[in-house]
């Protein structure tokens, strides 16, 4: 009797110390294992094979501008080092290549980078890519008799949770004295809420592009008013802080190279939407209208900042933060210092 | 008078529950959890990836307080309820037509042969479409997963009722519908209600599928909204309901299973 | 009842010219070919021999659960067509309903229609078998020979005019079993159904039967019928019983 009782219990914290083992595995930080992050060989950065990933979505121009011309091979190829680019469908995948180590850069929604700085992801903002706020709309249903933002009460709303659509609704509501409370807020994916507008269950969305193309011309949907009178809405580069921390050089070399397409497409217009039109996804006159209403600027301008701490204080009031953080705990110019653009 | 009802109960529990089994059960998830709490204290684990369980109490006691945890709870309840209640009829009613007529068998074969592979979730933007992004889409994804259980069990269960009953029904001229409720529903019976079994477990399931989409209230919204916002705790409070109350459900579902059949010998 | 009533409410069993045919992936398998019997109302009669040699399927024929390829079976003067509580049927299996308890078992021996009297007529069977006590005990609580004895008196509840009996003991242990032959002509000897046996067991049908009916197969036919002459109650060791029993050995082994 007794061994058998023995035996239940070495059995039982086999299985436990598995079952943590696991969880250790899981848990800590996926850079441990093998990842396409960057990889080293030896101590010698010069022989050192670096491949850099990089996170860009549909409707970015920077970094496709710098892979069209050839400037990762002009800075990098000498040194053995490789720079690819991969495509994601919204922020949330961003972060999430990011925590299973798979990603190096990216350009993202500050409200996402936020967010995963403050709860705890290895992650810092290294610099802007543009900030916008013409192209942030809210867009009503053809018959919803939605003429102002007053008139959202009690319809039926969408915007992604957890996005900078989402804190405009909420900013646009408080203008008017209203909180989420006295609209039907639905949270739904960019795919999903146009088709429920089609089928009358949404009165209203607010989205970006290239959303508002969509709504306007499949949908039959029109702008009721956009984000200019409320926020201006920033996307900015995130690196992974273990990437840094390895190769700080590499990260400031590559702030330059951003700096250089970034300019690039500020000066040649058309070009560039040729280039990020190549790809098919976003149809031209959408990025000609993202293009007009975006400002390129790879440093943070003083309204930029601002608007990147009312972001941390509405995500801190939506509790969405536990910790309210300072510049200083998102933002590390010292990359951009180096590379002598700020 | 007899003991008290509560004495009574009392005495069952005791009686099925000894020591020693008790703690062999109960000792390793605590066990567990206390590693898991300081792995994290240590710094083994990253907070992005899984968050120590003191924080994600912090965050349960948080969604408590503002109500905020109940009123998803409750809200993804009813959902599942209707769900399952309303797979279990279709599944039932379309596991006993199908068993019972093998023509319409046959005719359905093809067309529920193909369909029951797809996923609940692989449903979720199709139903969407077709019923918006109201209640009635949730509930509808969940009857799917639930129905399926339902169905297929009872269809097995029916068609594999041992030909020596219904022989023997025969023999006393027992009509067709006799047949049916007396002898092929109750000699079905175990197998029937596995099915319901697992159809209540997957409707439950289904709530992650269901809410992901479209949805502003429930446990599947509370985890889809903390992917949307890095918030990893949160995810674990609503992954962990998920997997404590469907636990809990089973346990009960099952003891209801045996007290019904308690005829029912696998001597046989 | 009195056993002349009895005799009245069972019936006779005839058996002509049946053959039947098995289709088995398109060869034809022929199990019994021109079977010829008659059995009297009141009678019990066993049917024996090999494996194979088709006194199971014969049986089927005459319940009605199959019907013969070509031929007839008559029960009093009606032509078989399907299977009735006139011809009542018991199995090696006892075949209850595992979620009723023995009284509701048998009491679905009975028709639908509530008649009077009919939880008395489910005691009196109950009675008749040696379950008395047993009403409330679920079959997985009765041993095997508990559970065949209330198979038959599901058979017998609704006093069938003749009762099948396929190799009813043929799962039992030696001591149930001689018991349960006790119980049956106990039973026939009260009721006086006609009963028709198929077993394997030599000893019981000399046991049990005023004819015994020896098969043979290739071709499934009758080969011999042995009548039993002796007196109720027989016994086993005695000369005359071993006589007719090594009549029926050889009439199974010698006879092809």
């Amino acid at each position: 009797m007794r061994s058998k009782m023995l035996k239940k219990a070495v059995l039982s914290l086999l299985l436990v110390g598995m079952l943590g083992t696991t969880m250790l595995g899981c848990g800590s930080d996926a850079q441990k294992t093998d990842s396409s992050g960057a990889k080293k060989n030896t101590s010698e950065s010069e022989k050192e094979e670096i491949n850099i990933v990089i996170g860009d979505q549909a409707k970015y121009f920077t970094f496709k501008v710098a892979q069209e011309q050839g400037l990762f091979e002009k800075e990098f190829a000498d040194d053995n080092i490789t720079v690819t680019v991969e495509n994601f469908v919204d922020g949330t995948s961003e972060l999430e290549a990011f925590s299973a180590g798979a990603l190096d850069f990216a350009i993202i929604g500050d409200q996402p980078a936020v967010s995963a700085i403050s709860n705890g992801s290895p992650l810092t903002i290294v610099g802007a890519y543009c900030s916008n706020s013409k192209g942030y709309v809210l867009c009503a249903a053809d018959g919803s008799g939605i003429e102002s933002v007053a008139d959202l009460k009690g319809k039926k709303v969408a915007a992604t949770s957890g996005t900078a659509l989402h804190q405009l609704l909420l900013l646009m509501l408080e203008n008017e004295g209203m909180t989420i409370n006295d609209i039907e807020y639905y949270s739904m994916n960019s795919t999903e809420y146009l088709p429920a507008v089609a089928s009358g269950d949404i009165d209203a969305v607010v989205v970006t592009e290239p959303e508002r193309t969509n709504a306007i011309n499949e949908y039959n949907m029109y702008q009721v008013c956009d984000a200019s009178e409320y926020k201006t809405i920033i996307n900015v580069i995130l690196a992974g802080n273990e990437f840094l921390e390895e190769h700080p050089d590499v990260a400031v070399r590559m702030m330059k190279v951003f700096e250089e397409a970034n300019t690039w497409v500020k000066e040649n217009k058309e070009e560039a939407i040729d280039i990020v039109a190549e790809s098919g996804e976003v149809p031209r006159e959408t990025l000609e209208s993202i293009y007009d209403t975006t400002e390129f600027s790879t440093v943070f301008s003083d309204e930029q900042v601002d608007s990147l701490m009312k972001t941390v204080d509405f995500l801190y009031n939506q509790e969405v933060l536990l910790t309210k953080p300072e510049l200083e705990d998102l933002f590390d110019d010292t990359y951009l210092k180096e590379a002598g653009i700020m | 008078m007899n003991e008290s009802k509560i004495d009574h109960f009392y005495r069952k529990i005791i009686s099925r529950f000894n020591l020693k089994s008790m703690l062999l059960v109960v000792v390793p998830p605590i066990l567990l959890i206390m590693f898991w709490q300081y792995a994290a204290d240590v710094g083994w684990l990253s907070p992005h990836i899984l968050p120590a369980p003191s924080k994600i109490w912090d965050a349960f006691v948080s969604f408590w307080t503002d109500h905020t945890y109940q009123d998803y709870f409750l809200i993804s309840a009813q959902r599942v309820l209707k769900g399952f209640a309303i797979g279990v009829v279709i599944g039932l009613f379309l596991g006993i037509v199908m068993a019972i007529f093998s023509a319409v068998n046959s005719a359905l074969s093809v067309i529920t042969g193909i369909l029951r592979p797809i996923p609940m979730v692989g449903w979720l933007p199709i139903v969407l479409i077709w019923m918006g992004i109201g209640e009635n889409s949730k509930v509808a994804v969940i009857t799917i997963g639930c129905f399926w259980s339902v169905f297929i069990n009872t269809m097995d269960g029916i068609k594999g009722v041992n030909n020596q009953y219904l022989e023997v029904a025969k023999i006393l001229e027992k009509g067709q519908i006799t047949t049916l409720t007396k002898v092929i529903l109750p000699a079905s019976l175990p197998s029937i209600l596995t099915g319901i079994r697992l159809g209540f477990a997957n409707a439950w399931r289904g709530v992650v599928s269901a809410e992901m989409l479209g949805a502003a209230s429930g446990i599947g919204y509370m985890i889809a909204y903390a992917r949307n916002i890095s918030r990893m705790d949160i995810m674990m409070i609503g992954l962990l309901t998920i997997g404590i109350v469907g636990c809990l459900l089973d346990i009960v579902v099952i003891a209801i299973q045996d007290r019904i059949l308690k005829w029912y010998s696998n001597k046989r | 009842m009195g056993k002349e009533e009895n005799s009245i409410r069972s019936k006779s069993v005839e058996i002509k010219h049946v053959y039947k045919t098995y289709d088995l992936k398109g060869q034809k398998l022929n199990v019994l070919e021109d079977v010829n019997l008659s059995i009297k109302a009141g009678e019990f009669v066993s049917i024996v021999g090999q494996s194979g040699c088709g006194k199971s399927t014969l049986l089927r024929q005459i319940s009605g659960l199959e019907l013969p390829t070509s031929g007839e079976v008559c029960l009093g003067d009606k032509k078989i067509t399907k299977p009735s509580l006139e011809c009542g049927m018991i199995f090696q299996e006892a075949r209850l309903f595992p979620w009723l308890n023995v009284e509701k078992n048998v009491r679905f021996g009975l028709p639908k229609k509530k008649q009077n009297g009919e939880k008395d007529l489910v005691a009196e069977n109950i009675g008749l078998v040696g379950l008395k006590g047993f009403e409330k005990a679920l079959p997985m609580q009765l041993s095997g020979g508990m559970q065949q004895r209330c198979s038959i008196a599901r058979a017998l509840v609704n006093n069938p005019s003749v009762l099948l009996l396929d190799e009813p003991f043929g799962a039992l242990d030696a001591f149930t079993k001689i018991n349960m032959q006790k119980e049956i002509m106990r039973i026939w000897e009260v009721e006086h159904t006609t009963m028709i046996l198929v077993t394997h067991d030599i000893d019981e049908a000399v046991y049990l039967s005023d004819r015994i009916i020896v098969m043979g197969k290739n071709p499934g036919t009758i080969r011999k019928i042995i009548n039993v002459d002796l007196p109720r109650e027989r016994d086993r060791t005695s000369a005359e019983f071993i006589k007719v029993r090594k009549e029926v050995f050889d009439g199974i082994f010698y006879l092809d």
